[in-house]
């Protein structure tokens, strides 16, 4: 109990840790980057329709349909959901095509539709390069994870981990890690929808938040996992909708010939300066090169190769540990049908990324990426502003119309996705260690309803909270941290305890704990965090650049003044200033820590494996494994 | 061929279990089932990982991952679509072979064991 609690503290305390600890910085997730890109230019006198505010009456029209819709669903679903078996697995009673469209509808965040276009349509194709990692992950899903889950767990991953090993320490690191993963992407989740609704209407953002926060508590409370379910598969369905309608009409734009839409990205003179100026910083332009055609190649947004790689190992084996994804796995009946579900969802997702480059580059053809950023400098705007202008081409209504359905879409992206993810940390909570650790097992189902029901509103509300709290901070890269930590703490030890008969719940907790502290401690001697002295330096160069242009002679202007001031200020403040571990400068040189931290988790899982090997959970392989491969008994397990 | 054992999953002992383990169908299914996801995972995976090493080591505009291959379209954004299309060929392909091979010989395998 006690050691439960204090685990319980300490996962809590990590993730506010984690979260308090990161300033705004220089990096490097999608959206974050391009608002450190320099903003636009000036904007022409007359902005053209497409850049004006949005209709307002119109998008909360559609925000309150959306909200109608899910809130039946809830009622719907409030009525047939009474067991564990049907707040976390929906009765296990989803099929093949239902689970597809809620795999997709759980996986592709607001990120992927505004991020990613927003992306594309500011840097080229080194914004494809996100989702392209994102979609291969899911050959690791549907090869590695999916059916042997379905045949070995119920629930949560502690329940597929703690097959044959001891469950209390296991549960609790399993239910550690899932937790810290979730925190992350939920504030990522959170923050980004708190933004995207002050952008698009103009809501303020902490009431946005807690908008947003009281929806998904309330789906989730009353709804459980069969509510959760039909809100994705619902926003599935808009969202490839929406994505198939917008492509469409950039290819009838380009008169129906999609290779034309990199001939017109080419050869815009928009865009060429925008390479130029902005991107590349040639002041003059260099003879023979192309800056159209440059931004057709990679290298202007991600620039180290082992960045790129790194980021590639996150998002390419990070998939298959999400939490929230593997939870959908134990909705359906049996193997066969969580194979089916995620071919289904493959294609969805497949369908969707590759679509976002057809908008991104149309958004940046028919827009220009300068544009774009009049409106809103990190580029998420790039798709609700293509929807006005493509639907403006017919009629200003219509665009009005095709931009509020767009900012629908986005929304109810927002509530599928985080409501997936607080199911899966409440259950981590309430199944993981209320009933097994702390009560052993020995819960009756009403109470274990009423703990899963309790802990949903505590984590909403602790989301609510800590998005609250980071609303100026830089959380883009927490995405990515949480990719990096799945990848590197659950992925090893689930892929070892179902094929590997020397796993033992040695290697299981040190893989967990190793694959996630090590991801998390990466992250804060990175360039991520905020390091004063280098900021100092900067500052030094500031204050001597214009030190020695009074120096020679000349009057500062009043903003150059401005600017000389500030750079003092900041100087005195920064010169002896430490980063949160007290570094002067970062000892990682990465971003994105996968590339280490993965295999520490694989090796820490296979050494104390070795070291402190179990021949009771030795013995026990073969009848895991015979279950694993064949699914006999799945019924049992799920009927228990 | 399998010994049959006539009762449920809870009722089985250790030598069943044993018993399964060792028996030639169980064996090879776990064997072709092995290979197959080993196999198509380090194939889709070292395939995957060419693409952030060429991006990253592609800087310059003449590099051969720049060619213009179709108007403007550069061979990297190609290799990219290159990826989907094997994602959803392994997709439909182990598809195919789970239903045809695998699913095959577990049914096999549990109407010999005949399990309750």
């Amino acid at each position: 109990m006690k050691r439960a609690c204090i685990a319980l503290i300490l996962a809590v305390g990590l993730g506010l840790l984690i979260d308090a600890a990161v300033p705004a910085t220089t990096f490097a997730g999608p959206e974050t980057a391009i608002s450190n890109a320099v903003v636009a230019q000036a904007a022409p006198a007359q902005s053209p329709a497409w850049q004006q505010k949005a209709n307002k009456p119109l998008t909360l029209g559609m925000f309150c349909v959306i909200i109608a819709i899910t809130l039946y669903i809830v009622y719907w679903a409030a009525q047939r959901t009474k067991t564990t078996a049907d707040f976390y697995a929906a009765k296990s009673s989803i099929t093949g095509w239902q689970n597809g469209w809620a795999i997709a509808g759980d996986y592709m965040s607001a990120a992927t539709f505004l991020g990613m276009a927003g992306l594309i349509s500011f840097y080229g194709i080194d914004g494809f390069l996100y989702p392209t990692g994102w979609m291969v992950a899911f050959v690791t899903v549907l090869l590695v994870m999916a059916e042997p889950c379905r045949n070995s767990g119920k629930y949560t991953v502690g329940d597929v981990l703690c097959v044959r090993a001891s469950p209390k320490p296991v549960r609790a690191c399993a239910a550690i890690t899932t937790l810290l993963v979730s925190t992350f992407y939920l504030t990522g989740q959170m923050v980004g929808a708190g933004k995207l609704m002050q952008l698009l209407l103009g809501i303020p953002y902490f009431m946005s938040v807690v908008g947003v926060g009281c929806l998904i508590i309330i789906y989730v409370i009353f709804g459980g996992m069969i509510a959760t379910t039909w809100v994705q598969i619902i926003k599935a369905a808009l969202l490839v909708g929406s994505g198939v309608l917008l492509s469409i009409l950039v290819i009838i734009k380009m008169g129906g010939n999609p290779v034309r839409l990199f001939t017109e990205v080419a050869t815009n003179a928009q865009i060429q300066d925008w390479v130029r100026v902005k991107l590349l910083a040639h002041a003059v332009a260099q003879p023979g090169f192309d800056y159209g055609q440059r931004f057709l190649e990679p290298g202007l947004f991600l620039k180290n190769v082992w960045d790129q790689v790194s980021l590639g190992m996150a998002t390419c084996l990070g998939t298959a540990g999400m939490p929230h994804i593997l939870m959908r796995f134990f909705t359906v009946p049996d193997a066969q049908t969580a194979r089916k579900s995620v071919v289904v969802s493959m294609f969805l997702i497949a369908t969707f990324f590759i679509l976002t480059s057809v908008m991104g580059y149309g958004a940046a053809a028919l827009l220009t990426p300068q544009g774009i950023s009049v409106v809103d400098a990190s580029g998420n705007m790039a798709n609700p502003l293509l929807a006005r202008y493509l639907g403006g081409l017919a009629h200003p209504v219509i665009g009005d119309f095709l931009q509020a359905f767009v900012c629908a879409v986005a929304f109810a992206t927002i509530l599928a996705v985080v409501s997936g993810l607080v199911l899966a940390s409440s259950a981590a909570i309430s199944h993981d260690i209320y009933t097994s650790v702390i009560k052993e097992g020995k819960a009756s189902q009403s109470q274990q309803v009423k703990a899963a029901r309790i802990t949903c509103g505590v984590v909403g509300v602790a989301g609510v909270v800590i998005a609250l709290a980071c609303e100026t901070q830089n959380v883009a890269h927490l995405v990515a941290l949480a990719f990096a930590v799945s990848a590197a703490g659950v992925l090893p030890t689930v892929v070892f305890s179902l094929f590997w008969k020397k796993m033992s719940t040695a290697g299981i907790c040190a893989g967990l704990l190793v694959g996630t502290l090590s991801g998390i401690f990466l992250v804060l001697i990175s360039p991520n965090m905020q390091y004063p002295q280098l900021i100092a330096a900067s500052d030094q160069k500031i204050i001597q650049t214009l030190e020695k242009k009074v120096q020679e002679g000349a009057t500062l202007t009043e903003k150059d003044q401005a600017t000389l001031n500030k750079a003092k200020a900041s100087y005195e403040k920064n010169k002896n200033g430490t980063s949160m571990l007290g570094l002067s400068k970062p000892l990682f040189p990465l971003k994105i820590p996968a590339i280490v931290c993965i295999p520490l988790g694989f090796l820490a899982s296979i050494l104390f494996s070795l070291l402190f090997p179990s021949k009771r959970e030795e013995d026990a392989f073969d009848q895991i494994y015979i279950r694993q491969v064949t699914g006999i008994g799945v019924s049992q397990v799920v009927g228990h | 061929m399998s010994q049959p054992l006539n009762k449920n999953v809870d009722e089985f002992t250790r030598a069943d279990w044993d018993g399964i383990a060792q028996s030639p169908k169980f064996r090879e299914l776990s064997r072709r089932k092995f290979s197959f996801l080993v196999g198509w995972w380090l194939v889709s995976t070292i395939f995957y990982f060419i693409l952030p090493v060429a991006a990253g080591y592609t800087t310059g505009q003449s590099d051969f991952f720049n060619t213009q291959v179709i108007g403007h379209i550069p061979l990297l954004y190609l290799f990219a679509l290159a990826q989907y299309a094997l994602c959803l060929f392994i997709a439909i392909y182990y598809a195919h072979w789970a239903r045809t091979k695998a699913d095959k010989l577990t049914v096999e395998l549990l109407n010999e064991l005949k399990v309750k």
